[in-house]
């Protein structure tokens, strides 16, 4: 009995972990929205762009939808933070990917490449939260092995 | 109750009562091994589009698969 | 074995079974592509060697039985039956024997030479199911080995088996037995065949031809007919078939159960199921990613990110490639002093910069198939078929043609020639005379050159606009082909949805780099001709040789055939549109290729390619709504003459001409439209 209860509590622990990175996902999302169309939004982190803000929302709405469905459906739930987690993986090795692609392609046009471009490719939202999915991503990963594939 | 697949709720297990359409519709579906008399599970759907069902009766591992809407519409099943 | 060379084995398996990597796996990846016979359903041969015996291999479409009703089939068991092949090797998919051995079944009754593998045991294993394939071998009185395609466990057993059994023959199977009033029936056929057409049964199996003539099948009828005395012969099976159908009242439906039957009494002999059905990764990602709302977000996330990864990581790479060939070769190419001017001129500016700017796109191309690869290896595309379906369905179509779709933002060509895969006739040549709409990478560049031109701010949003037009446009057109041109009920989508499998680089590979070479080739054919016919109308001109230098002078390209015909064009038919004699000849070099067409902007005005969209924008050449109208245009007019080619050894000549016709007229009404709303609003 204690060992179905300890299952359930690290299910949830997964659920609560996608869903506040979800929210966060979902506020940069919103905030590449609100820089692309008027002002000002954590513009260090995210620049206005739709493409980008279409995909930190995608991803957020995923995140969250694991806890929102913990209690209604635990494979789907558990379901979400397994697919968010990747998808947000994934987008920050694209971001790191085109930060080195920046910077070989400047080299190959010689032109001047700062240091601050690279650092503030690094930063951006959608590789930041990844660097941190990253971190959780083996947790997610076990815990689903264990407690949901049969 | 005979109704046909396009209506069954995701989660469901119904039983294949009876195909109607042409000979090609017929045979494709039957060569997938759906043919009266097969109990399927509907994995799931959408609402006026397709619906992905398994083969629940089947040993091993039935592939999940994919029919279009109108093809459900000419499957009739009933609960199981 | 009688003979020591020239035989043909033929590999036959269901979709999804593994087929595919057992083909390379014994031919070394070496395989010539064709079509059979008079339709574009690709044909694979290859050859292997097995102790200095040399044994063609041909690979059969993937089926899932042998019934007139689909072209795949009636391909397969024709070859079967009329090519005589000296070993059939059945891929029996270990996951699930029920639909394996459907097929397995169908082959034998044609009383071919057969051999199962029994592949993809690694993973039924895990499955928990157990298959007991010594018991199988017994019960279908034929070899089976077990194989493990991927990892190319099993395969040298294959090998063995197959230079052991290659050009055996034969004999008669019951393996179906049809009850006794059935297998009565086919007796009496079997003898009436005996009497009327002897000839028939010395070239096909008799029972095979009697249970298909019992079965009604039109293939069979038709080939019965074709003999002297088949009328007679067809006349006899009618009345068996009526009587029969006192007692059975669906003698197909019967017959299908029978080998059911008998399916179900092999699988329940020869499998241990070691596990109960629990919930697998495939369940667990599916939840979310066939869900009807978070796998659409999950979808938008993954193609968005397969744009870019292939269109931003790839930049460096276009970049280096067309240093190298546009600037590097160039300039050595013009520095030949042995050639004479004008082959010199020919040879870099024509040639070595049109084909050179098609093929800097390569690594572009590459890593966008690459991608699409990848998610197709893994089993996500048939994902993203099943959600679009409904949407698509609206518009005359089925799921699959998203495939096609999503190929052709990188390339049109692989895109025509992927609707291949597309069963039904009036679908598939939608689907391929809309693929071009689907705005592929070569256009992107031009989007960008005038969006940042003319749009700065919204330059991005204007780019994304376009991609928006494309699959509105793309859906559009396919509502009224199917409306107009290619009526008929669509045939129903039914789709196989594999389990997700760990992506396999070998797999992966091949099919990048059988698209990629599609569009190499394209470079290569199609457009080198192009090019060089551009080349030529552009250092003459009524004058005569305009001097080879003509290509990089604007005042000289001028007086040239091609400046003549930009100005003949800005001046008649474009000159609603408010383009220039330059903007008009780029249209005109964009015919051959979307590639070129920033290029040719960047040499008519006499600047580099980089300080384009300032130039463009300091000459006001652009406003905001003649730009939009030409973005338009760039996406609907002809995408490149290698795709209208495509088209026309896909489906002929007729489609080919419809396909530019629909494109010209579609893309200069909206055009105008374009430009109209413009007036209307008073912005221009």
């Amino acid at each position: 009995m204690s060992g179905k209860l300890h299952a359930s509590e690290r299910l949830e622990i997964i659920s609560v972990i996608s869903g506040f990175f979800g929210s966060a996902y979902m506020i940069l999302g919103l905030c590449a929205l609100v820089a692309r169309t008027s002002g000002e939004c954590l513009t260090r982190i995210t620049p206005g762009n739709i493409g980008m803000s279409i995909l930190l929302l995608s991803i957020g709405a995923v995140l969250l939808s694991s806890p929102t469905t913990f209690r209604k459906n635990i494979i789907l739930s558990s379901a979400a933070s397994l697919v968010g987690s990747l998808l947000s993986i994934t987008a920050m090795v694209v971001q790191v990917l085109d930060v080195g692609a920046t910077w070989l392609d400047d080299i190959i046009r010689s032109q001047s490449f700062g240091r601050g471009d690279i650092v503030a490719g690094l930063l951006r939202g959608d590789a930041f939260l990844g660097y941190f999915m990253l971190l959780v991503f083996p947790f997610v990963l076990k815990t689903v092995k264990e407690h949901i594939i049969r | 109750m005979m109704i046909p697949l396009a209506l069954v709720r995701p989660g469901s297990t119904v039983r294949v009562i009876e195909i109607r359409g042409g000979r090609g519709v017929y045979s494709k579906l039957r060569s997938l091994g759906i043919i009266e008399g097969k109990i399927l599970k509907v994995i799931s759907s959408i609402n006026g589009g397709p619906v992905i069902v398994e083969i629940a009766d089947s040993i091993g591992s039935s592939p999940r698969i994919v029919l279009g809407f109108g093809m459900c519409m000419k499957i009739f099943v009933e609960e199981a | 074995m009688s003979k020591k060379e020239g035989y043909i084995v033929a590999l036959a398996g269901v979709p999804n079974s593994g087929k595919s990597s057992i083909f390379n796996k014994l031919t070394g990846g070496r395989a010539w592509v064709g079509n059979w016979p008079g339709v574009t359903i690709e044909k694979k041969i290859g050859t292997m060697r097995i102790n200095s015996i040399e044994i063609e291999v041909v690979d059969l479409p993937g089926i899932y039985g042998l019934t007139a009703y689909s072209l795949d089939e009636i391909i397969a068991r024709n070859f079967i039956v009329e090519e005589n092949p000296d070993l059939v090797i059945v891929v029996v998919n270990a996951t699930n024997l029920e639909r394996s051995l459907y097929l397995a079944l169908s082959i034998l009754e044609l009383e071919a030479n057969t051999i199962v593998a029994l592949n993809m045991v690694d993973l039924a294993e895990e499955q928990g199911i157990v298959i007991d394939h010594e018991k199988l071998s017994e019960l279908l009185g034929i070899p089976v080995i077990p194989t493990v395609a991927v990892t190319g466990s099993g395969l040298k057993k294959l090998r063995e088996l197959i230079l052991e059994y290659v050009g055996r023959s034969k004999g008669r199977t019951n393996i179906v037995d049809y009850g006794y009033d059935l297998e009565r029936a086919i007796r009496d056929v079997e003898k009436i065949l005996q009497e009327n057409v002897p000839e028939i049964i010395r070239k096909y199996p008799s029972r095979w031809i009697s249970i298909k003539l019992l079965e009604w099948d039109e293939d069979v009828i038709r080939k019965v007919k074709s003999y002297a005395g088949g009328n007679e012969v067809i006349r006899k099976v009618e009345k068996i078939r009526a009587e029969l159908q006192n007692k059975i009242d669906d003698l197909e439906l019967f017959m299908t159960e029978r080998r059911y039957q008998t399916i179900l009494n092999i699988v329940k002999e020869v499998i241990k199921q070691t596990k109960a059905k629990g919930v697998t990764w495939t369940d667990l990602l599916d939840s979310i990613l066939t869900h009807r709302f978070l796998g659409i977000f999950s979808a938008i996330a993954v193609l968005y990110m397969l744009f870019r990864f292939a269109f931003e990581i790839s930049t460096p790479f276009v970049d280096l490639f067309s240093i190298l060939i546009n600037g590097y070769l160039h300039n050595r190419i013009l520095g030949l002093k042995f050639l004479p001017s004008w082959l010199a001129s020919l040879l870099a500016d024509g040639v070595t910069n049109g084909v050179g700017t098609v093929v800097s796109f390569l690594p572009l191309i590459m890593m966008f198939f690459l991608g699409l690869a990848f998610l197709e290896d893994v089993g996500y595309m048939t994902r993203i078929a099943y959600l679009v379906d409904k949407l698509f369905s609206k518009f005359g179509l089925s799921g699959k043609t998203v495939i096609p779709l999503v190929i052709g933002f990188g390339c049109n060509v692989p895109a025509v020639m992927a609707t291949r895969t597309i069963e039904d006739e009036n679908e598939r040549k939608t689907a391929a005379l809309i693929a071009p709409l689907a705005t592929c990478s070569a256009r992107l560049p031009v989007y960008m050159v005038i969006a940042y031109a003319v749009f700065r701010q919204v330059a991005g949003a204007v780019v994304l606009s376009m991609y928006i037009w494309s699959v509105a446009l793309a859906l559009l057109v396919a509502l009224a082909l199917r409306k107009l041109v290619f009526k008929g009920p669509s045939a129903g989508f039914v789709m196989e949805m594999p389990p997700y499998i760990m992506p396999r680089s070998d797999i992966i590979g091949m099919k990048m780099w059988e698209r990629s070479k599609r569009f190499l080739y394209k470079a290569g054919s199609v457009i080198l001709i192009g090019v060089i016919f551009i080349w030529l109308l552009s250092v003459t001109g009524p004058s005569g040789f305009l001097g080879a230098n003509a290509l990089s002078s604007p005042r000289l390209l001028e007086h040239s055939w091609t400046g003549l015909l930009g100005k003949a064009f800005s001046e008649t038919i474009f000159r609603p549109l408010n383009w220039d004699w330059r903007i008009s000849v780029a249209l005109i070099f964009g015919f051959i290729a979307k590639e070129i067409v920033v290029g040719t902007m960047a040499i008519l005005y006499g600047i580099g390619e980089s300080g384009l969209p300032a130039a463009l924008a300091k000459l006001h050449a652009f406003t905001p709504v003649t730009g939009y109208a030409f973005m338009i245009f760039v996406l609907i007019y002809v995408p490149c003459i290698a795709t209208i080619a495509t088209i026309r050894s896909e489906m002929g000549s007729k489609y080919a001409v419809m396909a530019v016709a629909y494109e010209l007229i579609l893309a200069y009404t909206l055009a105008l439209a374009v430009i109209s709303f413009g007036h209307l609003l008073g912005v221009m």
